[in-house]
């Protein structure tokens, strides 16, 4: 059983756009609850 | 299965900025400034608030005893409910940033559920995860689960890890020979009522998909179905997905970690009629 990619589908990903747009850019200046680390560790041989 | 991982994605970046502010009855000395966090709509509020805790407790005289806790005007907010639930049920269409307020004193035992440790956290997800599967898959894929694969959907879920994750979730989202889920996982919530919950298959007999619409003219409250006029609005993820979505694919890319589809149901007002 597949189901097939709808006109919703692209309206969604535009919404949640909208949603990080209004909830969460104009607040990149404010702390992470939870900080994201990088894997990429630097340090002399 | 869930495998559009631009949708997952976009899913799992959603934050919500939020302003803490000590409750004024509870200052005993200056004022504190109010502190300010980007939170994840996936997770528990519960889960990341030690920063929140240590800010405020040198402002206020606490016990052993004391647990902290939230209200936003008023109402108790429910940690084992997803932080996005808890802003879209009670406001969804505010300005920004979320202003919640913090207490350490007189908790309201009869609307929360006490949250001593991170363990109560994970068992409580742990087991809505349980849950999803059985209705999903009668429970094969987790019970199929070793201890460290349930690991690392909790460590991936607290440390904000997407890719950790999804290398484990990508199996409890998976359709068993090309099946449907047997029912779909989803709660229906409103402001100030108990949640819904019932079974719904994601097909119908003659396997065509069944949408968004129906499984709320099947599920939804009397008061939903026989509304005249202006309807409620209907957020799953703090957006309104469209109605003909069919609900097997809303249950693999728009459900939260714990594998539930959150869906409320909240007043139509003319602050947010345009979000």
């Amino acid at each position: 059983h597949r189901l097939m990619d709808g006109a919703w589908r692209w309206q969604i990903l535009a919404l949640l756009k909208t949603r990080r747009e209004r909830e969460t850019n104009d607040f990149s200046e404010v702390q992470l609850a939870v900080e994201r680390t990088s894997w990429v560790k630097v340090g002399r041989m | 299965m869930a495998d559009d991982r631009e949708i997952l994605r976009e899913v799992w970046e959603g934050r919500i900025p939020v302003c803490f502010t000590l409750a004024s009855d509870e200052v005993t000395s200056d004022q504190p400034d109010p502190f300010f966090l980007l939170i994840s709509r996936q997770t528990y509020i519960t889960l990341v608030t030690d920063k929140v805790q240590k800010h405020f407790k040198k402002f206020t005289e606490v016990t052993e005893d004391d647990e902290m806790w939230f209200d936003y005007e008023g109402q108790p907010l429910k940690w084992h409910y997803p932080v996005g639930v808890l802003f879209d049920l009670y406001a969804h269409g505010i300005v920004l940033p979320w202003n919640i307020t913090v207490h350490f004193k007189n908790f309201p035992e009869e609307d929360i559920l006490h949250c001593g440790s991170k363990e109560v956290i994970e068992a409580h997800y742990m087991s809505c995860l349980k849950e999803a599967d059985v209705l999903k898959h009668k429970s094969h894929v987790i019970s199929n689960m070793q201890k460290k694969d349930h690991k690392q959907l909790w460590t991936g879920l607290q440390n904000d890890k997407f890719d950790q994750f999804w290398a484990t979730n990508r199996r409890l989202m998976e359709r068993i020979s090309d099946e449907p889920f047997k029912h779909v996982p989803f709660k229906i919530y409103q402001p100030h009522t108990m949640y819904i919950q019932k079974l719904f298959r994601p097909v119908t007999d003659q396997a065509e998909p069944l949408l968004l619409k129906h499984l709320l003219e099947e599920a939804g409250p009397d008061s939903f179905r026989n509304a005249v006029g202006a309807k409620p609005k209907i957020l799953i993820q703090g957006i309104e997905s469209p109605l003909d979505t069919p609900v097997q694919w809303l249950s693999e890319h728009l459900s939260h970690p714990d594998n539930f589809l959150h869906i409320c149901l909240v007043p139509a007002t003319p602050a947010n009629h345009e979000l």
